[in-house]
């Protein structure tokens, strides 16, 4: 699904990612977690096509194509799909339009007929109950005066309409409530399948215990140190990145 | 040689002031006002970039052109450029009364004819509402000197016109030509309109307009202006609203096409309780030069004005807001807002805009804020990581920021076309002509 290879990636001439080697295989969820700046964000985004990151070495696959020479908007018609840390604010485009929009670019690009108002509404209602989301939510400018859970759940929403292929889910449980982490959680564990890989970005152990990972990563200083079994989150969340950096003194 | 402004400015007349033919059929009082605008404007010439007003337009290109006298024209040739309206409507062509692309009203209530008509029919009337011109630019004087026709329409008090009245400008030009639309209208007391304006045409033409327009006591007025001249075309108008008390006024201005585009927009809130609230949306591209200057005087207590002003500006256009805002020392207890926000499409474009503000008490609520700035960078990247196409994405941002201003606009029907207009303009390059393909469906 998704093949990382020595990724190097700089933002002006600050080297921000240096040497991100990860692989994930359909069907597998993968977490990483990480210290505030170490580059999560950025790899994200970089994933997903934003410009203004240098790659300056290094490459990804995602389903046997070369990922960099994708423009954004085919990978995520390509299925790709990035929950964002920060959902934008879209004034005078409705919520309606953007999801109607996305839904059918991308079904065009896989040669499915457009969905109609009438059948795109139909659907768009029942992954709304999904997600817990009032169909109000709809009508509304894009992300426009949305709370902090309210954004995120939307971006679920995006999502299981969509239904990404790889689906990268930067911070989506932070700022959420105890009930909207288990609604967002119950989201993204309806996704689930054997053909899907999910991507989660996380501070949290809380999440994982709803989401159960395949592979825990952490990611520190542009690499990532270590690799473990769901297990390693808990040890984390425990005894903190400390005792991991200092491992990697000692390898280097 | 150099030759002072207003010598130029008469070099520049005496290339059309000998087509002027009205001048002998006129009623002696209206002859007696045309001289008197003539001698104001030999003493005013144009304006020039140092009159502060007209800082940011420089007229050479019309003072450039070699003007002729618009003539009348065949109404089948300005045909095409007539939208499909329902209702009342009246069309000049070239700035002549176009009276087989018109529907004038039969009734008692209120009146809708070309100005020369006017002259005929109602000169006591008439004569009431031209009188005593304030001809504060060349501009003005020029339309009062030299206008061929117009429009008056007034409504007798408590009339209520239900359907939307169109007045609609086409200038046709087979030559560089100059005509001079003249609109006089009054609203009488609690008094209620709908009035859409609309400016079309094909070739260099320039249109000079005037308009005057008062509301007395209560009357209500929604009124819409929608500039669609053609790309070599220069538009100047000069709107002149008076408001007397309780009345109330609503302005929406589009601004889209002309190579060069000037609208000077003032309202006088003379009594308590007069307000109003005005729009508006420039759209320029390749080198288009827009400027509007509108003026809010509060001269009375208790009187209101909001203003929301937004420009989008592609390529090389530049597009210029100055929002003056003027309260009296007696006019306690008004409120006064303004907003102008401007949009740059590219690093050619540009945007201009000056909040005025002459507060004279202290006893008022005033706020005013405006932005320049660029489509905003993540919220496209944001549409285009949903599978958007990257020029769908711009363009749907592009429309938002639009959008604010084409809300406001209280008619639906009317509404939903101007937004499919400026949709249509945001989404793709400028085409020829102007919008009237768009009003027939
Ligand atoms: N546009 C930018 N210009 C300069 N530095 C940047 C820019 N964007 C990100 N960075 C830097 O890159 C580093 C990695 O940022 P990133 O957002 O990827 O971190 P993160 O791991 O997602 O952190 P967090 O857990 O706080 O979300 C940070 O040091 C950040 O300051
Ligand atoms: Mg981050």
């Amino acid at each position: 699904m998704l093949d990382i290879r020595n990724l190097h990636v700089a933002i002006g001439d600050k080297p921000i990612l240096k040497g991100i080697d990860l692989q994930v295989k359909p069907g597998e969820v993968h977490a990483i977690m990480g210290p505030n700046g170490s580059g999560k964000s950025t790899l994200a985004q970089v994933l997903a096509g934003r410009e203004g990151y240098h790659i300056t070495a290094g490459e990804i696959r995602y389903e046997q194509q070369d990922l960099l020479k994708l423009a954004p908007e085919i990978r995520a018609r390509e299925g790709l799909f990035l929950a964002f840390q920060y959902p934008v604010e879209i004034p005078g485009v409705t919520n309606i339009y953007l999801l109607k929009a996305a839904l059918n670019a991308r079904r065009k690009h896989l040669g499915l007929p457009e969905l109609d108002a009438i059948d795109f509404l139909q659907l768009v209602k029942d992954k709304l109950k999904l997600v817990n989301m009032d169909e109000a939510f709809l009508y509304r400018p894009v992300n426009e005066g949305f709370s902090g859970g309210e954004k995120k759940r939307n971006e679920i929403l995006q999502m299981i309409l969509l239904e990404p292929k790889l689906a990268l889910l930067d911070e989506t449980d932070s700022g959420l409530d105890i009930d909207a982490l288990k609604t967002v959680s119950e989201g993204v564990n309806t996704m689930r399948d054997p053909a899907r890989s999910i991507l989660l970005i996380t501070h949290y152990q809380r999440l994982l215990d709803y989401i159960k990972p395949d592979v825990v990563h952490v990611l520190a200083q542009g690499k990532i140190i270590h690799s473990g079994g769901p297990d390693l989150a808990r040890t984390l969340e425990d005894r903190g990145y400390g005792w991991l950096d200092t491992d990697q003194e000692v390898a280097v | 040689m150099t030759r002072s402004h207003t010598e130029t400015a008469q070099a520049w007349l005496s290339g059309f002031q000998a087509e002027f033919t009205r001048k002998e059929t006129d009623l002696a009082w209206l002859g007696a006002l045309r001289n008197q605008a003539r001698a104001t404007f030999q003493k005013q010439g144009l304006p020039t970039t140092r009159t502060e007003s007209w800082k940011y337009t420089s007229l050479a290109p019309l003072l450039d052109t070699e003007y002729h006298l618009a003539q009348t024209e065949e109404e089948a040739a300005a045909q095409p450029y007539v939208p499909s309206t329902e209702g009342f409507r009246i069309v000049l062509v070239n700035g002549h009364f176009a009276p087989g692309l018109s529907r004038l009203p039969q009734t008692e209530e209120w009146g809708l004819m070309s100005l020369y008509e006017a002259s005929r029919l109602t000169p006591g009337r008439l004569e009431d509402h031209l009188l005593h011109p304030n001809l504060e630019s060349g501009f003005s004087s020029l339309n009062e000197a030299f206008w061929e026709d117009g429009v008056f329409l007034y409504l007798n008090p408590a009339a209520q016109v239900k359907e939307p009245v169109w007045i609609i400008c086409v200038n046709v030009a087979h030559q560089a030509s100059i005509s001079h639309p003249r609109l006089a209208i009054s609203l009488g007391r609690h008094s209620r309109l709908a009035l859409i304006e609309y400016h079309v045409g094909q070739g260099p033409y320039l249109s000079n307009i005037r308009s005057t327009i008062h509301l007395d006591e209560n009357a209500h007025l929604d009124y819409l202006r929608l500039q669609c001249e053609h790309p070599l075309a220069h538009h100047i108008a000069d709107i002149e609203f008076t408001q007397r008390a309780g009345a109330t006024l609503q302005s929406h201005s589009f601004t889209l096409g002309g190579a060069l585009s000037r609208i000077s927009l003032s309202t006088c809130l003379s009594d308590a309780k007069a307000s109003c609230r005005l729009f508006g949306l420039m759209l320029g591209q390749n080198h288009q030069h827009q400027d509007e200057h509108t003026h809010i005087r509060h001269a009375a207590a208790h009187t209101h004005s909001e203003e929301h002003y937004r420009s989008i500006q592609d390529d090389a256009s530049h597009g210029i807001f100055c929002g003056r805002i003027k309260v009296e020392a007696g006019a306690l207890q008004c409120t006064a807002k303004q907003t102008s926000h401007n949009l740059l499409l590219s690093p050619s474009a540009e945007a201009t805009t000056l909040p005025q503000l002459e507060i004279l008490n202290d006893d008022i609520t005033c706020s005013h804020g405006a932005t320049v700035g660029q489509l905003d960078e993540t919220a496209l990247f944001y549409l285009i990581s949903r599978g958007l196409d990257p020029d769908e994405a711009r363009a749907l941002l592009k429309q938002a920021f639009a959008k604010t201003i084409l809300d406001s606009i209280p008619n639906p029907a009317l509404k939903d076309k101007i937004s499919r207009l400026i949709q249509e303009k945001l989404g793709q390059p400028l085409r020829q002509g102007g919008a009237h393909v768009f009003f027939h469906d």
